[in-house]
């Protein structure tokens, strides 16, 4: 019924395998850095400072502080057609004097940080860039570092290449050959429906992901729309 | 502080005028009995979002921001079902109340106690989750300063007592000149939860066209100034509409405003304080 320019093609982790990047009891491992990582982000009514902007790629907390006077919200832009207006994430309502979390999965590749004071605007931009391959930055694993590679191919409607069964603890890059006529992002997700890694793939080129599993769990298509 | 104030006025103003012409009404159609399960759906959404977002706020647990926005959405697009059923629905026990005045029950209201319920807590749910991030981020600034906390409290106070005002106002006019206006306000407010879900869903991803604006006035109505806080606060107006807003709101407010005025000849209220029974047995074709 809608047409997306970029259509996403997610891949469904089912059962009850979870990846490295998201579930609560990764808390310990954001503060000590190991996976997913925080940048503080303070907006003012005339500045937005972010404490880095070189990433890596994976689970990211924004932690961003309002001192200015006016009520803030914070964006982070992915590029479509060569401009920064895709909304990767954003959080709204931060009032004067609070802050708020946002986490966000990021796959490698460049992004704008938007603070908007007055919650107004294009805002006021940074430009922050997401390198990596792999989703452990700190485990010393060289990027490429897999267990095992799902080669899929999409033609537009359908994803072919597909296997089944993952073993614990795997780490496996998804490649995609797009045949189809446009842009195309796959998706891996997690049993939450939460993306746990996603790469752009332009048209008759191949791009890849790799995300790791934790659990066992089973590996099912899912097309969405 | 005026800038927590207003985002605390802005979130429970919406919720606080749908309540509160609920409450009229039946206080008005002589149904307290019926009070109950409103003020039930109330708690209940207070409850539940107060409690999730202070899950999500103080463990480390998040939702993504696809799964905020897709959730928001939809409860708005359920709660547009819901507010144009209430319109419709005191519409049609309108009618049955001229009935009853001449000794007649009709089963219309008890029908519309579980929707009664519902309709209460998506009015108040609907921005419960972003409304209780936000407490709960003032919450967590006390250390620093009492002031964010204080301002998003005391707007969301302000918002229950013109809520209250409201209702005070409604029990005085007559029954008609209430069913009129209500119905006709209710019937904006919900065009505007829609267009704000469609917005949602748009930045949720799901749906298209988030950055192909039909108009863009932020400049002239600042979304932080009182007035841009009341627009949005009462009906959803948003500065930056994109077009697919623009549609759906559109698409939503022609034919049920057409619906709603059908059977009144004269689209202008009536000034002469006609009895109830007659206008309304007037409008009961």
């Amino acid at each position: 019924m809608f047409c997306r320019r970029r259509t996403a093609l997610p891949v469904l982790l089912a059962l009850a395998s979870v990846l490295a990047a998201c579930g609560g009891n990764e808390s310990t491992g954001n503060s000590d850095g190991s996976s997913g990582s925080t940048v503080a982000v303070t907006a003012t009514d005339d500045s937005c400072e972010l404490d880095r902007t070189e990433l890596e790629t994976g689970k990211t907390t924004f932690s961003v502080t309002n001192d200015g006077s006016s009520v803030t919200e914070v964006y982070v832009y992915g590029e479509q057609d060569g401009e920064f207006t895709r909304v990767i994430s954003e959080v709204e309502n931060i009032g004067p004097g609070t802050s708020r979390d946002m986490d966000v999965d990021l796959a490698s590749g460049t992004y704008e940080v938007a603070c908007k004071p007055g919650q107004t605007g294009d805002g006021i931009r940074t430009e922050i860039s997401v390198a990596g391959g792999g989703e452990a930055a700190g485990d010393g694993e060289e990027e490429g570092g897999y267990d095992r590679e799902i080669e899929l191919a999409t033609d537009g409607t359908e994803i072919t290449g597909l296997e089944r069964g993952a073993e614990t603890g795997e780490r496996i890059e998804f490649k995609l050959t797009n045949n189809a006529d446009g842009p195309r992002i796959l998706e891996v997700k997690d049993p939450t429906g939460a993306v746990a890694a996603e790469v752009e793939v332009e048209v008759d080129t191949t791009g890849e992901t790799i995300v790791e599993l934790d659990q066992a769990g089973d590996l099912a298509d899912h097309r969405r729309r | 502080m005026i800038a927590n104030y207003l985002i605390g006025l802005r979130e429970g103003l919406e919720a606080s005028l749908v309540v509160s012409i609920l409450v009229a009404y039946l206080v008005k159609s002589g149904r307290r009995d019926r009070l109950t399960p409103v003020w039930i759906g109330v708690l209940v959404a207070v409850a539940l979002s107060l409690s999730f977002g202070a899950l999500l706020t103080f463990t480390s647990g998040q939702l993504s921001f696809q799964a905020q926005e897709a959730f928001a959405g939809t409860l708005s697009i359920i709660a547009v079902g819901f507010v144009t059923w209430m319109v419709f629905w005191m519409r049609r026990t309108a009618r049955s109340l001229s009935k009853e005045l001449r000794g007649r029950l009709d089963a219309a209201v008890a029908m519309g106690t579980g929707a009664l319920v519902v309709t209460a807590f998506v009015a108040v749910g609907r921005e419960g989750l972003e409304t209780s991030l936000f407490i709960w981020s003032a919450v967590q600034a006390t250390g620093q300063s009492t002031e964010p906390v204080l301002g998003a409290v005391l707007g969301l106070l302000t918002s229950v007592v013109i809520g209250y005002l409201f209702y005070k106002g409604a029990l005085r006019i007559n029954l008609a000149t209430f069913f009129k206006w209500t119905g006709a306000l209710l019937i904006v407010v919900a065009a505007g939860v829609l267009s704000y879900g469609i917005h949602d869903l748009q930045e949720a991803n799901i749906l298209p066209g988030l950055n192909s604006l039909a108009f863009d006035v932020s400049n002239a109505i600042l979304p932080s100034s009182w007035y841009g806080t009341l627009l949005k606060g009462t009906v959803n107006f948003t500065p930056a509409t994109t077009w697919l807003q623009a549609i759906a709101w559109t698409a939503y407010i022609i034919p049920v405003f057409v619906l709603f005025l059908r059977p009144s000849r004269s689209p202008a209220p009536a000034p002469a304080p006609a009895t109830e029974t007659s206008v309304l047995a007037a409008s009961d074709r």
